[in-house]
């Protein structure tokens, strides 16, 4: 037992020993070391999309580390938010307590978001969305260190009235949404903004996510006179492929809409051949020739980048840049720079509002073409060779 | 007119979903006193199964759908039988000599670790996963209301399934023995029948029927994820509750009554869609509390 015990005293000594030998010769070597956040959901029912976030915000690290013109090495903190708000104020809290790190690229859900700008705001550091579109994460408190690179849901219904309403003429509309705060919002923006293109409001139904059977209010909608042409669903991709394959199911024959939530191939994958026709503002295009998607390839990723990765991987770029010209010491200044700083990237120009909401995000319209969501300037719809269901 | 015709049709293929799972429960409870609250994860497996097997089949080319559909039943059938014994033995068995809350226990664990498993495994495993259509996919126009005939066979395969479940119980001598085990394992024993054999045949039995019920749930919701298991295998126990846990007709009566009010608060309850599960629990707590023993069920002095 005796000798047991002195064996151990004095392993510990030596791997003290060697620890205080060797640590000052790495570090002395390396650049500083500065750590930059990426939370998101990576496990959970959005966990497509978190990991395609992730690893488009880790392409833009290893971009920097290996382009390395700066005086900094720079290191990505990993942490998981599992779309639940508690466990991400869990993970917010460690992260802002690292003094390391210089800013941070957040969430996907927006009641998570939600919850953690306070963390960063009392921490001061830096917090941009990749993802997360509630307008009160931006707008309500308006705390210099939130920012937003994704275009917010306010902007994103006007954009979908223009077209369906305006540029469509479509005019009933049936609304389903789901009760968490991302549909909650959808449904407080699409109102306004279809009411104001001009077009009526015959039905509201809200679901709670994870519901599975949507014919009861499928049928309910069926049965409404005069029938509603548009069906849009404020929610995400899981149920809003559940409704449409049931609407197909019913032989319900209506245009279904709705916005970003809905922009991730795992919509057509899921819904398949019911997806057709299918008319969503999407998020910013990436084309597959695109230097972002050679160098994802190249990277080896196992996930696909999904539509949130650019956005993480562009968030990451510009808080790289704002460091590039304040440095990461100074986090007061560095939200600012954020704040001022007009950026070029695969998103196009990225400026930021007074309330530190992007003012672009490159939205785009799509339809689903053969299980595909098509740009809706390349589509057979677009030049008449097929004709938009609704009318 | 219709409209409420439909809403009936939904509310009894979904009542038939949560039947399927919930017979389940009562065969377990009911032949070895015990609740499996991996019963629903089991479900799962089998959709998954019949997901895989499909996928199999699609490399091999032109092969008859009627003949994919019956290979799918007939694999699944094995594959989650295996698997179900193969439970039995490393998660149950275990624990014959403990008190029932260890068991409870193990199976929760077990659940968790099969949706894990299909979560981490599974290519996109968190991902909604399509279920191949394996069912005719026929229509018919009754006026204006469209009848679905793979909702039909869903229906009506369920009904034979359970149909099949209380003969066997109740009309065969491994039914008996069974149930003769649940009244006084030591007796039984006693009487010749060999009670290790007889568990590992229930936990055969009910692993199939989950096994076969995953395959109708998905065909009936048409996408199935990795945590299918827990609602349904919540929902099933649920409902075997407010039946009376250990009864047969009281599963039914039970899923029937919980896959009514989802339904019909959803159509006909403003705003209630949300809340539908909210109205299916109220009414599950208030059998907790003024009927314990469920619609059906005789007054046990010990429950669950």
């Amino acid at each position: 037992m005796k000798t047991y015990k002195i064996l151990f005293i004095v392993s510990l000594l030596i791997s003290f020993g060697l620890l205080v030998i060797v640590s000052p010769t790495i570090f002395a070597a390396e650049k500083k070391l500065v750590k930059i956040g990426f939370i998101g959901p990576l496990t959970g029912p959005n966990a497509a999309v978190g990991l395609g976030a992730r690893n488009g915000a880790d392409l833009a690290i290893r971009q920097a580390n290996e382009r390395g013109d700066l005086p900094y090495k720079f290191e990505l903190v990993v942490l998981d938010d599992a779309s639940d708000p508690t466990t991400g104020v869990a993970v917010a809290t460690k992260l802002c307590t690292d003094p390391m790190v210089a800013a941070a690229t957040t969430h996907f859900n927006s009641p998570v978001g939600l919850a953690t700008i306070h963390v960063f705001h009392r921490y001061g550091v830096p917090q941009m969305f990749w993802g997360g579109i509630h307008p009160d994460i931006t707008n309500k408190y308006n705390y210099l260190e939130v920012t937003r690179i994704c275009p917010n849901t306010l902007v994103e219904h006007a954009n979908l009235a223009k077209f369906v309403v305006e540029k469509l003429e479509y005019k009933n509309w049936s609304i389903i949404y789901d009760m968490t705060s991302y549909g909650k919002s959808c449904l407080g923006a699409v109102k306004p903004a279809v009411t104001k293109a001009g077009a009526g409001i015959l039905s509201e139904d809200g679901i709670a996510v994870g519901t599975v059977d949507f014919r009861p209010i499928l049928s309910k909608i069926k049965a409404i006179k005069p029938s509603p042409q548009v069906i849009y669903f404020g929610g995400v991709v899981t149920e809003a492929s559940l409704i449409k394959i049931q609407m197909s199911e019913l032989g319900m024959k209506n245009l279904y809409t709705g916005v970003t939530g809905l922009d991730s191939e795992t919509f057509n994958d899921t819904a398949k051949e019911a997806a057709e026709g299918t008319i969503i503002i999407g998020k910013a295009h990436i084309g597959e020739s695109s230097p972002f998607v050679k160098a994802y390839k190249a990277a080896g990723y196992k996930e696909y980048y999904e539509a949130t990765g650019p956005y993480a991987y562009e968030a990451v770029n510009l808080i790289i840049e704002a460091i590039k010209k304040s440095g990461p010491e100074d986090k007061k200044k560095l939200a600012k720079t954020i704040r001022e700083m007009k950026y070029r990237g695969i998103l196009g120009v990225t400026e930021f509002d007074e309330f530190g909401q992007t003012l672009s995000g490159g939205l785009t319209v799509k339809v689903s073409q053969d299980k595909k969501w098509v740009l809706w300037e390349d589509s057979e719809y677009a030049k008449g060779k097929r004709s938009i269901p609704g009318k | 007119m219709t409209q409420f015709i439909e809403q009936i049709i939904f509310a009894l293929m979904l009542s038939s979903t949560y039947a399927l799972i919930s017979v389940g429960f009562t065969l377990f409870f009911g032949a070895i006193n015990i609740v499996h609250f991996s019963h629903g994860d089991v479900a799962m497996l089998g959709a998954f199964s019949g997901i895989i097997i499909y996928g199999l089949f699609r490399f091999m080319g032109s092969v008859p759908s009627w003949l994919i559909t019956m290979v799918i039943f007939l694999l699944t059938f094995i594959i989650i039988g295996f698997l179900g014994t193969f439970f039995e033995r490393t998660v149950i068995k275990p624990f014959r000599k403990s008190p029932l809350l260890m068991v409870l226990v193990a199976t929760i664990a077990l659940g968790i670790v099969i949706r894990e498993s299909v979560r981490l495994f599974y290519p996109q495993g968190s991902n909604p996963q399509v279920f191949p259509k394996i069912l005719p996919q026929v229509n018919y126009e009754i006026g204006r209301l469209l009848m679905r005939f793979d909702h039909l066979l869903i229906f009506l395969i369920s009904f034979f399934l359970i149909s099949f479940m209380f003969l066997f119980i109740n009309r065969t001598k491994t039914g008996l023995a069974i149930r003769a085990i649940s009244q006084d394992i030591e007796a039984a024993n006693l009487m010749g029948i060999n009670s290790d054999i007889i568990i590992a045949i229930t936990f055969l039995i009910g692993s199939i029927l989950a096994g076969l019920a995953g395959i109708l749930i998905g065909s009936y919701q048409t996408v199935v994820r990795f945590d299918i298991g827990l609602m349904g295998g919540i929902k099933g126990f649920s409902a075997a509750v407010v039946g009376g846990l250990g009864n047969f007709y009281g599963a039914i009566v039970g899923s029937l009554i919980l896959g009514f009010t989802e339904s019909l608060s959803s159509a006909y309850i403003p705003g209630g869609a949300p809340y539908k599960d909210v109205f299916a629990f109220i009414i599950v707590i208030f059998f907790l509390v003024f009927k314990p023993s469920g619609i059906l069920g005789r007054a046990a002095p010990i429950k669950i």
